[in-house]
């Protein structure tokens, strides 16, 4: 008889194991290529650091708290990919994003157990209704523009993106009403979030809020003629702006034609081309190429750097494990027994994926480029946190699909 | 090292990071299908995995006949669609009728949505959301439109114990509590009569006392469901 661990897994070849052995190799060998051409201690640390905080990641970390350990792996994975990156271009940001991972870990633990612990969820939700409304309207009175949109607040030396942190309240407002059918709270939290976001220009993050918070409607009610009328405000909306706003006819000119401006306006969107055909199937190698000729490669156009350096396969396999992670997540929302946890999951599911269609839909020119950054990889603190909170989201609802199958086998037992 | 020496390693290790990243993408995708049939074995074993119980069918229609059972999920709806968890083809019940959710320590609480109205054992719920709640345990009976379902749970499930109904307020006047007289015996009924002589029927067999209801059983792997 096989046997079994938490969760009634079977425990054979251990397929965690066997992934994070080559996750390990990956990350060791490249980080040793690049410690062997700047012949610095830092490297080298990286070269044996990352493969052991990997190790530690898969092999002791689900021990610590209930955990998914292929979404784990999945996520330390693109963590430590953004880290390679970046510190290939850029080593300082890659040390800052070493320590923005330690602290998404600790929120991720702790979003674990908030979906665990947490019994009922009505107060903290009328609680955080005003309070993400306030920290959204922060960057509008305390912030300042940064690549065209105020969404930015500074407190010293460390910059804060309020709309990053208030994903995860949007979604545990959105799941908890959405649950208990009551229409008008959600609505007009999602309404007024948007409105908040379109006057801080930031785009990006309004396309996601809209988008997640209409999947979401649709998830619960199964209602086509409400989620239709929601695209066609969507449709509606994005024609207005349009018309209305000068920089969104600049963004959807530069998508049409880059190339018809591109010293200036599409200068962004041409250099990002150009690095993904340059890489070409296996890349120009790690290290080589000019990735730092594309503004700001860090955030919006890292995906065009990993197609650069390691080629459009590799770009391909990068996606696949986005595919990976939204197909484990879908996995989880269906399985989970309440409602709540159902569509808390889903919508965690839903961000992720629509954040990496837009990033990635941006780069290779597929839909106009927006502001928003690829989850994990990505440089950025506020970013890193956001998903790291999304997958503790995830992970929670994970334990207790597990914590309700033990109950129905135990049940079962009595019963007989 | 040198950035000749360096280019040229890394053009060479170009193909080991390609293949590397094919590997972890194709043992990723081994994991999620080994994780699934997994899962998909260890539902087999509980085909009960995610159900509190059933709904016998009391009274229903044609396309659901009595004695039919109605597997209960942990939470849903009730209503004549076929998108509905618990889908009830009878007169009187709306397409989405009342939400359902099981809660441990207390049993199942039924939320009719606005104007609908449902009974459990007798009591009357509406749905504004200021009415009172009245938890369904095993063998309650509810009652929805023209359907009279009774709730059988799964023995194991923790729900308060349950409860007559209770008896009606007791009714004062000026501060002392009102009587109302027993009613008068029945008079005299008419006889029947056969040829001029009165007609004695036998009396009937005394009916043995209910045996309380057994809880549903849990199916086993290979079993069919029964109606």
């Amino acid at each position: 008889m096989k046997r079994r661990k938490r969760g009634g897994r079977p425990v054979g070849r251990d397929p965690g194991g066997l992934l994070s052995s080559v996750v390990m190799l990956f990350f060791g060998s490249a980080f040793l290529l690049l410690a062997l051409r700047d012949m610095k201690w830092e490297g080298f640390a990286l070269a044996a650091g990352v493969p052991a905080m990997i190790w530690l990641g898969t092999h002791v970390l689900p021990h610590l708290f209930p955990s998914d350990k292929l979404l784990l792996s999945l996520t330390n994975f693109l963590c430590a990919l953004g880290v390679l990156v970046l510190y290939a271009t850029s080593p300082g940001t890659a040390y800052r994003q070493v320590m923005y991972y330690g602290v998404g870990l600790v929120a991720m633990v702790l979003c674990v157990w908030m979906v665990r612990l947490v019994r009922s969820w009505r107060l903290p939700v009328v609680l955080l209704m005003p309070l993400s409304l306030g920290a959204l309207l922060l960057p509008l009175v305390m912030g300042r523009e940064t690549n065209g949109a105020t969404n930015w607040i500074y407190l010293g030396p460390l910059s804060v993106q309020p709309s990053e942190l208030v994903k995860i309240s949007l979604l545990l407002i959105l799941s908890f009403y959405m649950s208990r059918r009551r229409m008008l709270p959600w609505l007009l939290f999602s309404v007024c979030c948007l409105g908040v976001l379109m006057l801080q220009k930031d785009l990006g993050t309004a396309l996601l809020y809209y988008g997640v918070t209409l999947l979401l409607c649709f998830a619960s009610t199964g209602n086509l003629l409400l989620t239709g009328l929601g695209v066609a405000g969507g449709v509606g909306a994005a024609v207005m702006g349009y018309r209305m706003f000068a920089h969104v006819k600049k963004r959807v000119a530069i998508w049409r034609n880059p190339w018809a401006d591109y010293e200036n306006s599409g200068y962004q969107i041409v250099q990002g081309l150009m690095a993904l055909a340059s890489g070409g199937l296996i890349g120009v190698g790690l290290g080589l190429g000019t990735p730092t000729s594309i503004p700001v490669y860090e955030t919006d156009f890292i995906f065009a750097v990993i197609c650069e350096q390691f080629g459009l396969i590799f770009g391909v396999c990068v996606l696949l494990m986005y595919v990976a992670l939204i197909w484990r997540g879908a996995t989880i929302a269906m399985a989970a027994r309440r409602s709540f946890h159902g569509l808390l999951a889903m919508g965690a599911t839903l961000m992720l994926g629509l954040q990496t269609f837009v990033i990635i839909g941006g780069v290779i020119k597929l839909i106009p480029l927006t502001g928003v950054t690829m989850p994990f990889v990505s440089a950025g603190g506020s970013s890193l946190l956001s998903s790291m909170c999304l997958i503790g989201l995830l992970q929670g609802v994970d334990s207790l699909n597990d914590d309700d199958l033990d109950e129905d086998a135990r049940i079962a037992l009595v019963s007989d | 090292m040198s950035g000749e020496v360096y280019e040229v390693l890394s053009l060479g290790m170009r193909y080991w990071f390609v293949f590397l990243g094919v590997m972890i993408v194709l043992r990723a995708f081994i994991w999620l299908m080994k994780d699934r049939r997994a899962r998909h074995q260890r539902l087999r074993q509980v085909p009960d995995a995610g159900l509190i119980g059933e709904l016998a069918v009391l009274r229903g229609s044609d396309e659901l006949p009595e004695g039919m059972l109605i597997p209960m999920p942990y939470e849903g709806t009730l209503g004549f669609v076929r998108t509905a968890d618990v889908v009830v083809p009878v007169d009187g019940v709306a397409g989405q009728h009342l939400d359902f959710s099981f809660q441990p320590h207390v049993g199942l609480l039924v939320y009719p949505r606005r104007r609908r109205r449902c009974e459990v054992d007798g009591f009357a719920i509406t749905g504004s959301r200021s009415a009172r709640r009245t938890p369904m345990v095993h063998g309650s009976v509810l009652t929805v439109g023209d359907a009279q379902l009774q709730l059988r749970l799964f023995a194991g499930l923790d729900t308060m114990p349950h409860r007559a109904p209770k008896p009606r307020a007791q009714q004062t006047l000026f501060g002392q509590p009102v009587c109302y007289d027993a009613p008068a015996a029945p008079e005299e009924t008419h006889h029947d009569t056969l040829f001029g002589e009165p007609v004695c029927y036998e009396a009937e067999p005394e009916m043995e006392p209910d045996t309380p209801l057994p809880p549903p059983k849990r199916r086993r792997r290979g079993d069919r469901h029964e109606a």
